[in-house]
């Protein structure tokens, strides 16, 4: 059973994974259980990827469709805490508006079982910062498209140095725009342009 | 420094032709927003004011000293003098209106079109579509937006002029963008994936019934501005998004019958091909020799495309944008060094920005951009 919504979610078949989502919470299954086999997928969709045998359009399909059927399942879920791997404050820096490629990362990286929390778009240096010290995420990430956007990330990683709190966190940059240069600029310790690559990278930091 | 056997114009036809040169020719792509940086003036000043934001793109010109030719002239909008060419579904946030003054313009990814238009689209084509709809996407009294086009595209018939007198050449006297850009940007990069995988028939009979309107404006205005070349912006269909199989279907096609009409009528056309184009290399060998440029932004393998396309079109890129704002004049000059080196051997190739100057940029590493250019020639 947990297979074939895995499945479906691979082919992106949007009828059955929403209709079998539907039915297992009918039946009375727990949703944790339903979005563990949705994550499976996920997981699958993410090798498929690094392969190179998915290319961008079947993240956002899938991804799109597991954000759908997580539509579904988060209210029902009712209080219990979901299991998660990790926790990660993200935004994109003051200065920049784009945030299609966040939310990709922001979908792929909850699939993965992270606690995702996203600041938005033109986000102010001091909120990145607040959001550091209210959530204490293992992982700080910024998203830029803009090169407008490189300062305030800057300004944001001075602040977060200034109250101490850069040993708590690892920093990653993502974005069509980023490249070594930009990771060193801002001190941050890894950079990428693919929501996958950006995963591996996260799910490495919390090994360390 | 090379001993200058050859005029700037002569350079840019050269490059464009993969006939021999006596260096790279520098053509750097270029809005106002870096040159309204370097006058002191508010982005919000420079786009207000046409001469003052034309203007800085010429002192930035004369402060380093000069290049070979522009991509685009500069400042202005290549349109035609329609009612629809000045109807264009999306938005743009502006300085001083949705954003800070000195913010450059930023585009809001939002489904402007929905799937319910595209009837209308195969029916009316896509001027008539536009001329239906002018009120839902520019609200203004057709006199007023008939004047906007014609001061455009007249403005950019003089910013053409007048880097010709200066013995500059504007490769581009128009601009389209193929039907998959246009949809991708107007209906979101989410929504048009979706119409691809769920509703493809129909995207291609929109797509198709696109392209008369696409290439006839286009012809229209190079003749109108006198230039002889098409900027043809494609930044939504490349490896990067799409398998090739998608590719094959739903942007290749449409490139490829734009580039032969264009060529038909004797133009050039310049292949905007921003995000990661690698994979789609090959496909560009069937397209007519010696007529195109293959521009890209650093994100294509600017060193593959050389490999694959030697022979056949001319390179242009790629200095990336975050080097050049914040790489040091030495880091450029080392980059570039090697784009000559490597793209530049056996010419074809024009040293440029990657997609744009960023209004970050500093102007000690535009200047070894250019100088870099103009002072290296090993082959
Ligand atoms: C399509 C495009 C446009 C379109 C629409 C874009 C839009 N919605 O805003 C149009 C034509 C309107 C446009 C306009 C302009 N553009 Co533009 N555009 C692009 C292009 C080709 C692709 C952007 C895109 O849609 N990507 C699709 C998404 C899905 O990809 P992504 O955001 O990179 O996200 C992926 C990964 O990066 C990753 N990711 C993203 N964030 C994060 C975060 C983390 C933590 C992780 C792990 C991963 C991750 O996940 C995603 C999936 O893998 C880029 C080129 C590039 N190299 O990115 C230029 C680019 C963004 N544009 C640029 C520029 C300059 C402009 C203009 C200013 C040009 C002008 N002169 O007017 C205007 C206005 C600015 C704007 N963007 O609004 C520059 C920006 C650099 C700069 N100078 O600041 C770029 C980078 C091109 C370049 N090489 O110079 N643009």
């Amino acid at each position: 059973m947990g297979k074939s919504l895995a499945e479906a979610l691979v082919k992106f078949d949007e009828d059955a994974v929403l209709g079998e989502v539907t039915k297992r919470l009918d039946d009375g299954e727990s949703p944790m259980q339903i979005i563990r086999d949705l994550q499976n997928g996920m997981g699958l969709i993410g090798e498929h990827f690094n392969t190179g045998e998915f290319f961008l359009s079947e993240l956002l399909m899938s991804a799109d469709l597991f954000a759908r059927a997580m539509e579904i399942l988060e209210p029902r879920l009712e209080g219990t805490a979901m299991d998660t791997i990790g926790r990660i404050v993200i935004g994109t820096p003051k200065g920049d508006l784009h945030d299609i490629g966040k939310n990709i990362f922001c979908t792929v990286a909850k699939a993965a079982g992270f606690e995702v929390h996203d600041l938005g778009v033109d986000v102010p240096v001091k909120r990145f910062v607040e959001a550091v010290e209210e959530v204490k995420p293992q992982i700080l990430a910024f998203s830029a498209l803009l090169t407008t956007a490189f300062n305030s990330m800057k300004g944001a990683m001075d602040l977060v140095t200034e109250k101490g709190l850069r040993d708590s966190v690892k920093v990653i940059v993502g974005g069509g725009v980023v490249t070594e240069t930009v990771m060193n600029f801002i001190g941050a310790d890894g950079y990428t342009t693919d929501a996958m690559d950006g995963l591996r990278q996260c799910q490495e930091f919390l090994k360390l | 420094m090379p001993k200058e056997t050859m005029t700037a114009m002569e350079r840019m036809e050269a490059a464009v032709k993969l006939e021999p040169v006596d260096r790279i020719p520098c053509a750097p792509l270029m809005d106002i927003f870096f040159p309204a940086r370097f006058k002191g003036y508010t982005i919000l000043e420079a786009l207000r004011d046409w001469k003052k934001g034309f203007y800085s793109i010429v002192d930035v010109f004369d402060e380093v000293g000069g290049w070979d030719g522009m991509i685009l002239p500069g400042y202005s909008v290549a349109t035609t003098p329609h009612v629809y060419s000045g109807v264009s579904p999306g938005k743009n946030l502006f300085p001083g209106l949705d954003l800070g003054q000195d913010e450059p313009t930023q585009f809001e990814e939002k489904e402007a079109l929905t799937r319910d238009d595209y009837d209308d689209i195969i029916n009316l084509g896509w001027n008539g579509f536009r001329l239906k709809n002018k009120d839902r996407f520019n609200p203004m009294d057709e006199d007023r937006i008939v004047k906007w086009t014609e001061r455009q595209i007249g403005r950019y018939k003089t910013e053409i002029e007048f880097w010709k007198e200066r013995g500059v050449r504007s490769l581009c006297g128009a601009m389209t963008r193929s039907p998959l850009m246009i949809l991708s940007t107007s209906r979101s990069l989410m929504e048009i994936t979706k119409d691809i995988y769920r509703i493809p028939d129909k995207l291609e009979a929109v797509m198709e019934a696109m392209m008369d309107d696409l290439i006839s404006d286009s012809i229209e205005a190079a003749k109108f501005t006198g230039e002889p070349g098409v900027f043809l912006v494609m930044e939504r269909g490349g490896g990067f998004y799409y398998p090739l199989k998608i590719y094959e279907r739903f942007e290749y096609p449409h490139m490829k019958r734009m580039v032969e009409a264009f060529a038909a009528e004797g133009l050039i056309t310049v292949m905007h091909l921003d995000q990661d184009y690698t994979l789609n290399l090959p496909y560009f060998l069937d397209l007519p020799p010696k007529m195109v440029v293959a521009e890209l932004d650093s994100t294509t393998d600017i060193f593959k495309a050389k490999e694959i396309l030697n022979g056949h079109m001319c390179i242009a890129g790629d200095v990336p944008a975050a080097l050049a704002s914040l790489g040091t004049p030495e880091e450029v000059e080392e980059y570039c060094k090697k784009l000559i080196d490597v793209v530049g051997k056996d010419g074809g190739f024009i040293m440029s920005t990657g997609c744009t100057c960023p209004v970050e940029c500093k102007m000690d590493n535009f200047r070894a951009m250019v100088e870099a250019t103009k002072n290296y020639w090993p082959h």
